[in-house]
């Protein structure tokens, strides 16, 4: 089995942990996009997550592992289950689409088994099932070809697979936290796709000597002894899931006050923003960013906080326009 | 999945709205397209008409659900050719979704495995277009459909029938449907076959009020919450939308259309010069139906104006006026009782302006420079610049980039070879298992497996075949191979003039708009650009081969202007570059773009400098895998020379200036493409 290593043994890159823990608390925040450098825990700090992942309830059998919420959709196979479903307990799953995967893994197709011995039509669920509820994770995410994107701006904006192909017909909730990673050097998203990504946090390199020494031993511990290593940040990671669960709940009960809304969507005008997914998703930061700091109201500096995370990537530009142009800091200023 | 949003929850987006009832209402008007910013509800508005359909009377045990009255299939002809009148079902009209990871077998229809491979029949298993029938076929970002689905689309959307020959099978069936299609500008723009397709054009923008915009936010909020409360808070006008359009459908036949305001559509409609006559049909069937949606018997103005707003919006074209008139400030003479109180403000907020200006939005600050470059510069420029002879500037100069400019389509034929690189501008075929699978051939090979083409070539032969525990004995001569296909992009390597004569007359400002344009095309397109300069002594590699459009913008805007021009260098750097590349993917296409005025005055060798560029023109036109393109800045007054001719001949490729790099004004109704060798 691989090891991975533990999501708070990761030195520094307080915005990329936080952006992440957001998504873990309020799914429905829609993602995050990770930018930066070859060598900045990008990927370290994603695959670190699945530790961090809380148990779910499911649906016994269900190849998407469907909540037996009644209010939630479901997918046709649990539609044909008798009522009451069994339930099971499992962890998250944090999903992984390769950059050459082929449409039919993503999407499903049709069962091979099924066919070939009983001469049915079944479908075979793929990777966007196995990601409901969970986590879909790309690597180099602006390498994804185009027929793979195309696929996935549909399902990560409605949260539903519809599949039609090889003579199967099924649809099948798909709701997942979107994490990609990417370096800028080679090449942009398209923005469309952009945009689906609910958060965007640019990471650098540190430029602390100190820190970057201790970088290099706790690698070099992990690498030596993974076992004892992942031990000995246990607590540590247990204390970041607690973290999460406690503001799950004081999540519910987060309220912000009109004024702060109004800045809010001023802001979004202000920026020229395409669409309403921004205000959205500013305002779900802004909410979880307190509930993570155990706070039941909204403050400015959650909100201005929420501007940096939601706003970067879908400023109005040419698609190549110099970038650091757009980095000119989301503040609101005194106005 | 009942997951979606009630259609009366949206706020705002009036338009919209009544161009998706109307063609509920009225399936001759022929569907609508909706385009516009990603995030404005454009995909939520249409899956919650999924709801609102209304249901239709279908022939009792008729596969195809014809219409009683006026059935389409042989067999309810004959039928009713014996009987008066044929019996009916009321059955709710579909909203059918063709994802854009669909096949063909399921959107035309194809074998059906069970019966084969059970019963030893081929019988017709139904596909989307089948399903559709009657109702509304919805496509996702529309722009991003693979073409063979496209054409699919296109020719049962024009022939009202589907005709499947595949598989063994033979038949067809009627397939008569409204399409509805909703995209994002920004990827791309739609074939223009299928744009002239769709009857109505709504451009969606987002909420700029606050207020409403406050709203929209809460609302949203709301629904995440608690969607069941949501969803049961709007029931009311949701059923009471669901009766309006019944209504508008049974008041539909009777609406009059005054022949005051017929004269003045057909006015309004040559006044905008547009292609065919569709787009009269489609104002004609759109005015009818909103009045019957405000249940009138007679067709208003504004019923007219927001019809001719619809249906004008992508067949226009840019000679026409400005823009339609805008649809009245109609609040008080609104009848609709489920409309909201912002509407009327909404209506004219809607930019009347033509979709593919969307991707053009100017750049922020960039205003000032826009009126600098006025687009047929030029050509207007060029009778009264004095010319300034070469060596005169030798001083240094940056020149800034002007505004961008659409640049017509380099469509490269779609050639046989198998390709393996990413990208968008040319279509392949691709050996490696990646990319869309399009079809499927027979093949010894077992790699890639079209599993489901495989067993249904085996299905037929069951019967006389030995089945152990199987169900199915597949032999080799069953095997079907996928066939995949994908767009490759291509490596542009511009190669820019940057000497002194550069600088005269805002040569070097129309060079670098013109490769700015380009480099947005390459940006869609996916593909990878190089970027070589020359002046002075030599040639500089200021951008090796890249992904990264951005930094080939860098480069231009840091590019400064001076020197003398040294073309035979900076064509053999060019053939450097693209041979190095080319040993390492050889089969990317490379396309050279040459933007000078040829004026070469500094040579390597002993030949003169004009030789000796065109020597090393031909020597670059040997390598069939590199195209060039010459674009020609060189401004033609008393004196010119054309010398860029000479090179482009000498390279074999076309010579073009800046002024014809420039789509078309048209809608593209004339698509005139450049195919390189």
């Amino acid at each position: 089995m691989r090891h991975t290593y533990p999501f708070s043994a990761i030195v520094g890159q307080d915005n990329l942990k936080k952006a992440l823990l957001l998504n873990i608390i309020n799914p429905t925040i829609g993602g995050v996009l990770i930018r930066g450098e070859k060598g900045t825990a990008k990927s370290t700090a994603a695959r670190a997550l699945s530790n961090q992942l809380p148990a779910i309830t499911v649906i016994k059998g269900c190849p998407c592992g469907c909540s037996p919420n009644l209010d939630e959709p479901h997918c046709p196979y649990c539609m044909s289950l008798p009522q009451p479903w069994e339930t099971e307990k499992r962890l998250v799953k944090v999903v992984e689409i390769p950059i050459g995967a082929t449409e039919d893994r993503v999407v499903g197709s049709l069962n091979l088994e099924s066919a070939l011995k009983t001469g049915q039509r079944k479908f075979e669920p793929g990777l966007l099932a196995e990601a409901h509820r969970g986590i879909l994770y790309v690597d180099e995410v602006n390498l994804l070809p185009d027929h793979l994107v195309d696929v996935l701006l549909d399902v990560a904006a409605m949260g539903v697979n519809t599949v039609e192909r090889e003579g199967v017909s099924f649809s099948h909730p798909s709701k997942f936290v979107l994490v990609g990673t990417m370096n800028p050097e080679e090449g942009e998203l398209r923005p469309q796709f952009l945009d689906r990504f609910g958060l965007c946090v640019e990471v650098v390199g540190l430029d602390d000597p100190n820190l970057r020494l201790s970088i290099v031993k706790r690698r070099a511990a992990f690498d030596a002894d993974p076992v004892s290593f992942i031990a000995q940040w246990r607590q540590a990671d247990q204390a970041v899931t607690e973290q999460i669960q406690k503001a799950r709940i004081i999540g519910q009960n987060v309220s912000i006050s009109e004024a702060l809304l109004e800045k809010l969507v001023t802001t979004a005008i202000d920026f020229q923003v395409d669409g309403h997914r921004s205000d959205i998703v500013m305002f779900k930061a802004a909410k979880t960013l307190a509930a993570l700091a155990d706070r039941t109201e909204v403050t400015y500096e959650d909100l201005e906080q929420a501007a940096q995370l939601a706003l970067p990537h879908r400023l109005r530009r040419q698609p190549f326009e110099i970038s650091q142009e757009n980095k000119r800091v989301i503040q609101f200023g005194a106005r | 999945m009942e997951s979606f949003w009630p259609f009366s929850a949206v706020i705002g987006q009036e338009i919209m709205k009544q161009a998706l009832l109307a063609v509920v209402v009225n399936p001759a008007i022929g569907g609508v397209l909706l385009t516009g910013e990603k995030g404005t509800a454009k995909s939520s508005l249409v899956r919650a008409l999924n709801h609102l359909l209304p249901p239709l009377e279908v022939v009792v045990g008729c596969r195809w659900h014809c219409d009683p009255v006026r059935p389409s299939c042989p067999d309810c002809l004959k039928e009713l050719r014996q009987k008066s009148r044929l019996p009916f079902l009321l059955k709710k009209a579909q909203l059918v979704e063709l994802p854009l990871s669909a096949t063909e077998d399921r959107l035309i229809g194809g074998l059906a495995l069970e019966d084969a491979l059970l019963l030893g029949q081929r019988t017709f298993q139904e596909g989307l277009l089948s399903r559709a029938h009657r109702g509304l076929l919805y496509v996702d970002e529309v722009n991003l459909l693979p073409d063979h689905l496209m054409s699919l689309i296109l020719d049962a959307a024009a022939s009202g029938v589907n005709r499947v020959q595949r598989d063994g099978l033979s038949l067809e069936h009627p397939a008569r449907f409204s399409l509805i299609g909703s995209m994002n500008p920004e990827e791309g723009e739609l074939h223009p076959q299928l744009l002239d397709r769709f009857g109505l054009c709504v451009l969606v923008n987002s909420e700029k009020d606050l207020a409403r915009r406050l709203l929209i936010l809460k609302n949203r909020d709301e629904f995440d919450n608690n969607r069941a409360a949501c969803v049961k808070k709007y029931a009311d006008q949701e059923a009471r939308i669901g009766h309006q359009i019944i209504q508008a459908k049974k008041v539909l036949p009777e609406v009059r259309f005054p022949e005051k305001l017929l004269s003045k559509m057909t006015r309004e409609v040559t006044a905008a010069l547009c292609s065919g006559h569709r787009a009269e049909i489609a104002v004609y069937h759109t005015a009818l139906t909103l009045a019957a949606l405000a249940d009138r018997h007679d067709v208003r103005v504004m019923d007219l104006e927001l019809a001719l707003f619809l249906a004008l919006a992508h067949r226009r074209r840019e000679s026409g006026p400005r823009h339609p008139e805008k649809p009245q400030d109609n609040k008080d003479n609104k009848t609709e009782e489920n409309r909201s109180e912002t509407s009327a403000e909404e209506e004219s907020q809607t930019p009347p302006e033509k979709p593919k200006d969307n991707n053009l939005q100017s750049l922020e600050g960039r205003d000032n420079q826009a009126q600098a470059g006025s687009p047929d510069m030029s050509a207007e420029n060029s009778e009264n610049s004095p010319e300034i002879p070469p060596n005169n500037s030798l001083a240094e100069k940056v020149f800034e980039i002007g505004e961008p400019f659409k640049i017509k389509q380099l469509t490269f034929m779609k050639d046989r070879r198998s390709r393996s690189d990413n990208g968008r501008r040319v279509q392949t075929k691709t050996q490696s298992c990646q990319g869309r699978q399009i079809a499927s051939r027979q093949s010894e090979d077992l790699t890639d497996l079209a599993l489901e083409a495989t067993i249904l070539a085996a299905a037929p032969w069951q019967n006389v075949r030995d089945q152990s525990d199987l169900i199915i004995n597949i032999k080799p001569m069953d095997y079907r191979q996928k066939i995949r296909e994908k767009k490759t992009g291509s490596l542009l390597v511009f190669l820019v003039d940057a000497s002194g004569s550069m600088g005269a007359a805002k040569r070097m400002e129309e060079t670098k708009r013109a490769v700015f344009s380009l480099l947005l095309d390459a940006y869609q397109k996916r593909d990878k650009v190089a970027f070589i300069a020359f002046r002075g002594q030599e040639a500089k590699v200021l951008l090796e081969p890249t992904g990264s459009v951005e930094r080939a913008y860098r480069a231009l805007e840091l590019l400064p202007t001076g020197g003398r021009t040294p073309l035979s260098a900076g064509l053999m750097k060019a053939r450097e570059v693209s041979e190095r590349h080319l040993r390492k993917y050889d089969q990317t296409k490379i396309v050279l773009i040459i933007i000078s005025d040829c004026r070469a005055n500094l040579a390597l060798g002993s030949l003169s400098p004009l030789e000796e560029a065109f020597a090393e023109g031909r020597l670059i036109a040997q390598n069939k895998m590199i195209n060039s393109l010459v674009i020609d800045v060189e401004v033609k007054g008393r004196l010119f020379f054309n010398y860029s001719e000479v090179l482009a001949q000498n390279l074999c490729s076309p010579c073009l200036t800046v002024a014809n790099l420039k789509a078309e004004t048209l809608v593209r109704a004339i698509r005139s493409e450049i195919y390189f060798k």
